[in-house]
């Protein structure tokens, strides 16, 4: 039975840890926290994994909760997105020190930024916040960042942004229970659609490796597997504005999670689904192609007739980890992103403290 | 005596002397309903004017920075650079196609947050914190 099992607590924060970010190349892990610090986490023993140290703490470079950490995808810039409305870039010393210090500040929310992301070229950088837009930012040399675009389509707060693994497509979740994806045309972004189908605030959505499907967490207590089709796509799912991909829902996980679900990670290594929220359990999803007895897989003729491509993906609870942060409610996972120690999991939660696990086959 | 010619009705207008008490409240509610139809007519004609107001005082804004931000930038290049003005240019094509005439649908709302974002950016680009700030709610109203 694949279970699995702690290597590590890191403790040093002093209020909730709100999300946890692991180094795109090295076993580095970076934490924000209700106490407006990032902390920067080794691994010291290469053999034992369980040996973890703090190396550096951010601070001063937020006046509010930092909601939100993200690693460049060089590693060489950490973006925080924090409650007092601005976006932190931080880039370390190349000095002795090795300290880390905030080279530049992009504001322009009204109000609570929730989550930051660089695209997989790490040439643009998109933010979210209550005030319900998103901002796409351009990078540009010098630590100058440039802002492209406010998208201001969502009727509510946004809680999360999320680019494809390779492409320049963003999706966005939203207290409003859609999830919006985004393209831009020479510059110029706009919603090139809005996902519809959850029953309460979407908190969280991460890509599928392959970037083909979107997976997202509700407060509604339930994930759902949504996939792109593009036009003139087998399954017969019209797409109405020209060239547009459209995305369905094609799987529901329900009836596992019993309370909201705060974040979701899908592994680039070994395509395990993680998941934890309020109900203070990590589950461990597998997804799979539908078989074809499978509850709810459509007839050729039945999708085109509903023009919805039926259930496609099966998934199956792999494990649990229940009172992983003890009483505490968890509100990030996050998978290492690289096959290298693809077995680890990072999460981050109310009790104050990050955890290490590991998949154990 | 003459031959008086009027209808005495044979039958008792049972009908009339039962609803006696309807009678008066349905009197009442066809009164109700055509005063509240004017009402209403005059409080919807002044919400239309203050919202049309509204968002023309807004949408006016935004034109006159964007206009004033135009002429700076083609004064001093140096300052202001290609790419701002194409963004300023932009915005003020945004702002033309806002309808100057009363519209059915909500698209306007929609055009509406298009040319707030739009202003966003270019201040942003600009580097000015500029926003529009709402004027103080009427001391007034229906």
């Amino acid at each position: 039975m694949p279970h699995l099992e702690q290597l590590a607590e890191l403790v040093g924060h002093e209020d909730r840890v709100w999300c946890a970010t692991w180094h795109p190349t090295k076993p580095i892990l970076a934490t924000c926290s209700g106490d407006k610090t990032v902390r920067i986490w080794q691994a010291t023993n290469a053999q034992d994994p369980s040996k973890w140290q703090c190396t550096n703490v951010l601070e001063g470079g937020h006046k509010r909760t930092i909601r939100s950490v993200a690693w460049s995808p060089d590693g060489r810039q950490l973006a925080t997105g924090s409650f007092d409305a601005t976006t932190g870039i931080w880039e370390r010393d190349e000095d002795e020190s090795g300290d880390y210090e905030c080279v530049a500040t992009l504001e322009g929310h009204e109000n609570e930024t929730k989550s930051i992301a660089w695209s997989k070229s790490g040439a643009l950088l998109a933010t979210c916040s209550r005030d319900k837009s998103v901002w796409i930012w351009e990078v540009e040399e010098d630590n100058d960042f440039e802002c492209l675009s406010v998208l201001q389509e969502h009727t509510q707060d946004v809680k999360m942004v999320a680019w494809h693994p390779t492409e320049e497509l963003l999706a966005s979740a939203s207290y409003d229970d859609t999830i919006k994806i985004w393209k831009d045309d020479d510059d110029d972004w706009y919603c090139s659609d809005t996902l519809h189908g959850h029953e309460s605030t979407v908190w969280a959505i991460d890509f599928a490796p392959s970037g083909d499907e979107i997976v997202s967490a509700s407060a509604d207590q339930s994930l759902k597997i949504w996939k792109r089709f593009p036009p003139g796509n087998p399954f017969g799912i019209v797409t109405p504005r020209r060239g547009e991909p459209v995305w369905k829902c094609v799987a529901t996980v329900s009836g596992q999670h019993e309370r909201c679900i705060y974040s979701v990670s899908w592994s680039k290594a070994h395509g395990l689904i993680a998941s934890a929220g309020a109900d203070n359990t990590i589950r461990l999803f597998e997804a799979t192609e539908a078989r074809p007895e499978a509850e709810g897989r459509l007839t050729p003729e039945q999708q085109r007739a509903m023009n919805e491509p039926g259930v496609l993906v099966e998934t199956v609870a792999v494990a649990q980890v229940k009172e992983a942060h003890g009483t505490s409610d968890i509100n990030s996972v996050a998978w290492y992103p690289s096959e290298t120690h693809g077995d680890w999991l990072a999460s981050g939660g109310d009790d104050g403290s990050v955890r290490i696990w590991r998949l154990v086959q | 005596m003459a031959n008086i010619d009027y209808e005495i009705s044979k039958e008792l207008d049972l009908d009339a002397l039962v609803h006696l008490e309807n009678m008066f409240v349905e009197f009442g509610r066809e009164d109700g309903l055509a005063a509240g139809g004017r009402n209403g007519a005059i409080e919807g004609r002044v919400m239309g004017c203050e919202k049309g107001f509204e968002l023309s005082r807004e949408v006016g804004y935004y034109a006159g920075c964007a206009q004033l931000w135009k002429v700076l930038a083609q004064q001093d290049p140096e300052r202001i650079s290609e790419k701002s003005l194409k963004k300023i240019n932009s915005l003020l094509d945004l702002i033309e196609t806002f309808p100057r005439q009363n519209q059915l649908d909500d698209d306007v709302v929609a055009l509406l947050d298009k040319i707030r974002g739009k202003f966003k950016t270019v201040a942003s680009a600009l580097q000015t914190a500029e926003r529009y700030v709402d004027a103080p709610k009427s001391k007034m109203f229906y």
